[in-house]
């Protein structure tokens, strides 16, 4: 379809796996959030999450909770997360940008005018975490017509029905959970049940899976990577940004990219 | 006829499920279960009895003689939710969806609660089926409502504390979600109202229902026919919900619904979603929500904790849609007055909540003149509100 697809076809020519790195615009302020996002771009990122507050974050955990607080706080509104798209992709052009939300900014904003601007300005897909399958198509419908793609999530209680329906909605990728729960850094991850969900999806679907949840150091993305097409970082580098850490951030960025080469 | 909801788990244009996917299954399994439930007679017998003996139904209703005479219009009936068990309607929802976690083999719920009444109800029935109990309450409800926190954890259950957002009803929801999507497979989620993803307003709708159905069965005993009006406090809806359905098809009676006017509409202070909200996507359904063009959601504010939420049930939205049910607002004030005015006459005191309802049921009386009848859901009693309302009424005498 579009940057997505041509992503992953060079990711797999170069024998990689995909590192999608997730921030929010303006957290912890504007200025802050864009030379975060710029690093994580800069050192190794294949695709880029652009995170777009929103009041009640139910699937998020503390520390990006936080993070939609603050940006929330700070007056970030639509037209900011469109000008922070727009300026990073004459920077990057090749780097498929994915705005993730909840669904009632998109349903309010209004679909159409939603999709047309996020087209306009650089976004190339949405995730929305509180949107199953069975809700989707008049959101879909709409982004089909600026071609934006629709990236659903699996979860570790999606059974093989929904995994199918999963697959059907999913335009060019899907991104797994990891585990039940929420979004946030975890110590350990319970890769043999995440390899054994992969290995069921694979089964079913065809299109490219990332594994997110919980993922925050080189040692997860080494091991998902072995299964899976890719990781999803969050909470850890929002964090670092939180922290105006942004050297560290790229530091860390490098670090799981790395574990995606092997 | 009236069929909702759909297969869809839509209300007309409202309802779905607009959650994780981590939820869905859970959320096919509960419906599976409990339509299966719903014709399993053993299991009607036993909420039956439960509802009975341990909660005390039927409640009465109560023609209110003197509050009839001192507003001089239609005959006012109370019919006394506030009677039951743990002071509120809300013990109907929980002994009913507890039985329904035990008959799904899970031994853990959670629950959400503003002003305490839902949290405790489903402490109570917590401890009465031997479940593990976790209410979620925000900090500054915790901080109005301290009572309920002791009983709640008096009762056994585990009260967790919300600190984030508006430190309200919506971030205890916000974070009893979250427990749910983590502990999925262990955990029933208790929810209070008619509000969530399909299939919870329908759920807390049916087992509500038994104030409505009692209700017809108790007036027409009295009069001989069907009132013309019912009226009750909307917040999310459960207590409105629960006496409004029975009546859906008796188009005689009019529906009235009162939602939270705070300091007034015009100032935006207030927690009335119908009449001052908009279309949206929050906790799980599409309904009527206070927000901004952006679609995030506004803080509110009502002097009853139980009516400070910031959406409404996707049933309301629907009867509002179709003018099956007519809604409007009671300021603070306004519930001030009716709370005194019910305790002067009939020496009943009222939930903050209900009193809403009966300064509104006072002009509707009026309205329909001495040939009407008209039934207001007393939903709860106001013992629990005291410290709070002695902070805005002075007393003389």
């Amino acid at each position: 379809m579009g940057r997505i697809s041509d992503k992953f076809t060079e990711l797999k020519e170069k024998r990689e796996k995909a590192l999608v790195s997730y921030l929010m615009v303006g957290y912890p302020d504007y200025e802050t959030s864009l030379k975060a996002f710029k690093e994580v771009l800069k050192n190794g990122t294949d695709i880029l999450e652009i995170g777009f507050p929103f009041s009640d974050p139910v699937a998020d955990g503390p520390t990006i909770q936080v993070a939609h607080e603050v940006a929330l706080k700070n007056g970030i509104r639509f037209e900011d997360v469109l000008e922070l798209s727009e300026t990073l992709r004459k920077e990057f052009p090749d780097i498929p940008f994915l705005l993730m939300t909840y669904y009632n900014p998109i349903f309010r904003i209004g679909l159409e005018k939603f999709c047309r601007l996020s087209r306009e300005k650089g976004i190339d897909g949405f995730i929305v975490p509180d949107l199953p399958p069975e809700e989707a198509e008049e959101l879909k419908a709409v982004m089909k017509k600026y071609v934006l793609s629709f990236v659903p999530l699996g979860a570790p209680t999606s059974t093989r029905k929904r995994i199918k329906l999963i697959c059907e909605a999913a335009d060019e990728m899907t991104y797994f959970v990891s585990v039940t729960g929420t979004t946030g850094a975890r110590e350990k991850l319970p890769y043999e049940r995440i390899k054994k969900k992969v290995e069921e999806y694979r089964e079913l679907c065809d299109k490219p899976v990332v594994v997110g949840f919980g993922v925050s150091k080189k040692e997860h993305a080494r091991e998902i990577g072995s299964f899976a097409d890719g990781v999803v970082v969050g909470s850890a580098l929002v964090k670092l940004a939180g922290q105006k850490k942004i050297e560290d951030l790229g530091n860390l960025v490098k670090e799981l990219k790395e574990g995606l080469r092997e | 006829m009236y069929n909702y909801p759909d297969e869809r788990g839509y209300f007309g244009p409202f309802g779905g499920k607009f959650v994780p996917e981590t939820l869905m299954y859970a959320l096919e399994e509960l419906e599976e279960k409990y339509r299966e439930l719903k014709s399993d007679p053993e299991f009607q017998k036993e909420l039956d009895y439960y509802l009975r003996e341990y909660a005390g139904r039927p409640t009465p209703l109560y023609f209110a003689e003197k509050l009839t005479k001192y507003v001089g219009g239609a005959k006012i009936y109370l019919k006394r939710e506030d009677l039951l068990h743990t002071g509120a309607h809300k013990i109907n929802n929980t002994i009913g969806q507890c039985l329904l976690t035990k008959r799904m083999g899970k031994k853990r719920v959670i629950a959400e609660t503003g002003a305490g009444q839902h949290g405790v109800a489903t402490a109570t029935a917590s401890a009465l089926f031997g479940l593990e109990c976790v209410v979620y309450m925000g900090e500054e409800d915790a901080e109005r409502q301290a009572l309920n926190v002791f009983r709640m954890k008096l009762l056994g259950a585990k009260v967790e504390i919300v600190k984030s957002g508006s430190r309200t009803l919506k971030d205890a929801i916000n974070e009893a979600l979250r427990d749910w999507v983590t502990n999925v497979e262990s955990t029933h989620y208790v929810i209070g109202s008619v509000v969530g993803p399909h299939p919870f307003p329908m759920i807390v709708r049916d087992f509500q229902s038994v104030i409505g159905r009692e209700t017809k069965e108790q007036i027409l005993q009295k009069e001989g026919r069907l009132p013309d009006a019912i009226v009750a406090c909307v917040g999310g809806g459960s207590n409105a919900m629960g006496i409004f359905y029975p009546f859906v098809e008796d188009k005689g009676v009019q529906l009235i619904g009162v939602e939270a006017g705070g300091y007034g509409l015009e100032t935006g202070q207030h927690a009335a979603s119908i009449c001052g909200g908009s279309v949206g996507i929050l906790h799980g359904m599409k309904s009527y929500f206070l927000q901004d063009e952006e679609g995030q959601i506004q803080p509110t504010h009502s002097i009853s904790a139980g009516l400070d939420y910031p959406g409404v049930g996707p049933e309301h939205a629907l009867f509002h849609e179709i003018k099956r049910a007519k809604y409007t607002t009671a300021t603070d004030e306004e519930a001030l007055e009716g709370f005194k005015l019910l305790a002067r006459t009939e020496g009943i005191i009222p939930a903050l909540e209900s009193a809403h309802a009966v300064i509104k049921a006072v002009e509707v009386a009026r309205e329909l003149g001495k040939d009407g009848i008209v039934v207001i859901n007393l939903s709860g009693r106001g013992d629990k509100d005291m410290a709070h309302v002695m902070k805005h009424l002075s007393l003389e005498g």
